[in-house]
């Protein structure tokens, strides 16, 4: 059976793809959209910590797709885990903690406000935030943000109110609000993709705290895969088809892009042919495609004349300080963040780095987890380890911290000479080793968090420095940077291929800097703008 | 104290929540058919014979002991690793195959005893130590390591059988759970507030 052509060909439907999906359908385009992974319903998700969270469930088996990681280009690359995302329709929302940001005016005006710093290559994004609000607005009305306006000092300005009230502070929550405020910070409700109040024919959560790292059995938190997807089916122009893994894209004698090259669900290859095609894989698998999709027209692989694809990628930077308290903190009730503080998100220059990061929630995710939340001096096994889980399990939190991971050239995804996946394609290989100025970050943002719990009442706490996680990060991004110079840069300001002018990437590839917090929503309001500009310029783009 | 390079290694990755697919990574040592050469199918059990079940017992309660609380014993947390090896974790076969022989080597060595089971209490605590610091004595931790044997296998799989759902074989009569309080799935009814108290009482 042949692909008829279509309009648009979207690849992967995660943050960015399911927002393409709806609003091109809506707009009368016939769209197409592969995904590699299932398509979940329900009746799949559960509150099984063992099942659903440590068996990986919606993670990629890294047996058919795994990752090789280095941290110096000299050394071999090792395979194994290191890409946390989720593959299935809704792609990584389908288990994200739904922190929903606007990011800050500054982090669009990184080399502006900060300049340039040894051995990083930073640079202004092509637009500001100004150019952006709207699409925030639109991102969260659209997937359905609950939140406070206003209650961060820090915040961007905006000019309309969530579309919800915030979620109750839980445990871990009210020890930040006590701690933060007994020390002269500004802790505020995080705005979270997640209804208080029924919002969109969704239910509002109810607290049951298998949340971040588990897909929402009510639909409560806006996953794409309940939010914007089933309003991009219900228009009948949208075909999503799960279990098609996207392995080229292929090009006319102009140079345009012509078809995906798939392998259908029964192990067949397919060619879909489109008039635009928008890449959504994320920042590893978008630019591994690209990479992947050499022609005589692009021998360095698609969209990569700048030679940038694949470069500048960051994480971020992550560090978690955990504590126990003398009375019930009890992390197992509600979702993973209601109270954030941003106190340390701006440069300020007397702490010896630049930028900065959030200190965002707890991290708890169930019981098996819990056994391994020991402080340094505690054993992991025997009477003293069980004695510890009872007395601590309800009595434990932590705050995890996300901040900026500078953007480094030499920090690179690209195809592994030697390892392949289940489909036989060289796999994405990660090169990424973290700034001077990303461990001073998370180490100073990290002491700041143990010293908020100390406030709060904390008898003992620890942690607090930087994880080396790499890829064991869920945030991946920039790894086809926007910029208005095509040689210094791989995508326009729209997201569009500088190269090949029927190509656009509005997943988190895009980024220039990667900011201090949870990259979702500005994925998401970067799609919404991106699919504005499309349905805006469809003569020109000849859809 | 100074962290081995598994804990470390293994707590990054739990902390992430990569746990299982950090040690899935793990390379096995021997070949199966070879450390699998004299397994009986005759134990009614799913994978292990009477001999592994029995170590694999004895380890598993000593890494969650029974007091005047439920241990992994009673938990039946070598059932539950029984039944994901012959399923689920069947990759990690040979690691417990291999682990087992390990452990009773080092009895031999460290204590002049055939079996790990034969040991007292304390001479087994004192082995899983020198485990954990990739010193017991024995051949086989050479192709595998101890340490990694203790945390990738036992103390993983442990924590999953004391601590996971029950419907996976271990946790019976939800001891785990009941240990420390934790009151399970929550969905449809959740919590509702207060979620926690600010001070104490």
């Amino acid at each position: 059976m042949g692909n008829k052509k279509v309009d648009v060909c979207i690849i992967g439907t995660g943050a960015a793809g399911g927002v393409m999906c709806k609003e091109l359908s809506q707009a009368g385009f016939e769209v197409v959209a592969l995904e590699v992974g299932p398509f979940f319903t329900p009746a799949d998700f559960a509150n099984d910590e063992l099942g659903q969270s440590i068996r990986f469930f919606f993670l990629p088996d890294p047996e058919k797709f795994p990752n090789t990681l280095r941290t110096d280009p000299k050394e071999k690359a090792e395979p194994g885990f290191h890409v946390a995302r989720n593959l299935g329709v809704g792609g990584s929302t389908l288990t994200y903690c739904a922190l929903s940001w606007r990011y800050h005016e500054s982090d669009f005006k990184v080399r502006s406000v900060d300049g340039t710093v040894p051995g990083a290559s930073i640079e202004d994004w092509p637009f500001a935030y100004d150019e952006l609000e709207p699409f925030y607005e639109k991102a969260e009305y659209e997937i359905g943000v609950s939140g406070l306006a206003y209650a961060n000092p820090f915040d961007p300005p905006r000019k309309k109110p969530y579309p919800m009230p915030p979620l109750l502070p839980i445990g871990a929550g009210q020890m930040c609000i006590k701690g933060a405020k007994k020390l002269g910070y500004h802790p505020f409700p995080t705005p979270m993709a997640i209804n208080t109040i029924w919002y969109d024919g969704r239910p509002p959560c109810v607290y049951c705290g298998f949340c971040g790292w588990y897909a929402c059995m009510r639909a409560a938190r806006g996953s794409t895969l309940n939010n914007v997807i089933p309003k991009a089916l219900a228009t009948g122009k949208c075909d999503i088809r799960p279990h098609c893994m996207v392995r080229e894209i292929t090009v006319d004698a102009s140079g345009k892009a012509k078809a995906a090259i798939y392998v259908d669900p029964q192990g067949k290859e397919q060619a879909l042919e489109a008039k635009l095609f928008v890449l959504c894989g994320g920042a590893i698998e978008s630019a591994r495609l690209l990479l992947l999709s050499k022609s005589g027209k692009y021998p360095q692989g698609l969209a990569n004349s700048s030679g940038l694809v694949g470069k500048n990628m960051m994480y971020h930077i992550q560090a978690q300080a955990e504590g126990v308290f003398p009375w019930p903190v009890n992390a197992f009730k509600g979702p993973f963040s209601t109270v954030c503080v941003h106190d340390f998100y701006e440069t300020d220059t007397k702490r010896g780095f630049i930028r900065g990061g959030t200190i965002e929630g707890s991290t708890y995710r169930g019981p098996i987890t819990f056994q391994w939340r020991r402080p340094p001096d505690e054993p992991l096994w025997g009477q003293r380890h069980k004695d510890f889980s009872r007395e601590y399990f309800a009595h434990w939190m932590a705050l995890l911290l996300h901040g900026e991971d500078l953007p480094q050239e030499s920090s690179t995804i690209d195809l592994d000479p030697d390892v392949k996946d289940k489909y036989g394609l060289p796999v994405a290989r990660i090169t990424h080793k973290y700034h001077e100025n990303d461990y001073k970050a998370a180490n100073y943002i990290g002491a700041r968090a143990r010293e908020i719990m100390g406030a709060a009442g904390a008898t003992k706490t620890w942690g607090g420095e930087l994880e080396e996680l790499h890829g064991q990060s869920a945030h991946h991004m920039g790894t086809c940077r926007m910029g208005n110079d095509p040689k210094k840069s791989v995508l326009d300001k729209w997201c569009r291929a500088h190269d090949v002018p029927n190509l656009f990437v509005p997943d988190a590839s895009c980024f220039v800097t990667s900011a201090g917090a949870n990259p979702a929503l500005t994925i998401q309001a970067i799609a919404f703008r991106t699919a504005d500009y499309i349905i805006r310029s469809a003569k020109r783009l000849d859809l | 104290m100074t962290e081995n390079v598994s804990r470390r290694g293994f707590l990054k990755a739990a902390a992430s929540g990569t746990a299982l697919l950090f040690l899935k990574g793990v390379e096995g040592a021997a070949s199966l058919s070879e450390a699998m050469g004299s397994k009986t199918t005759t134990s009614g059990h799913k994978f292990f014979d009477e001999h592994q079940w029995a170590t694999v017992e004895a380890l598993t309660a000593q890494i969650v002991p029974t007091d005047k609380y439920p241990g992994a014993k009673e938990a039946g947390v070598v059932n539950y690793i029984d039944i994901a090896l012959a399923t689920i974790y069947s990759a990690q076969q040979e690691m417990y195959v291999l682990g087992i022989k390990g452990v009773d080597q080092s009895a031999k060595a460290m204590f002049k005893k055939d079996r790990f089971i034969d040991l007292q209490l304390e001479e087994q605590i004192a082995l899983m130590k020198a485990m954990e610091q990739d010193k017991a004595p024995g051949q086989i931790w050479k192709e595998l390591a101890a340490s990694s044997f203790l945390y990738d296998c036992l103390l993983t799989h442990t924590f999953e059988g004391f601590y996971g759902d029950p419907q996976y074989g271990g946790n019976k009569d939800y001891v785990g759970w009941a240990l420390v309080g934790f009151p399970g799935p929550s969905q449809p009814r959740g919590y509702a507030p207060p979620f926690a108290r600010m001070t104490e009482e």
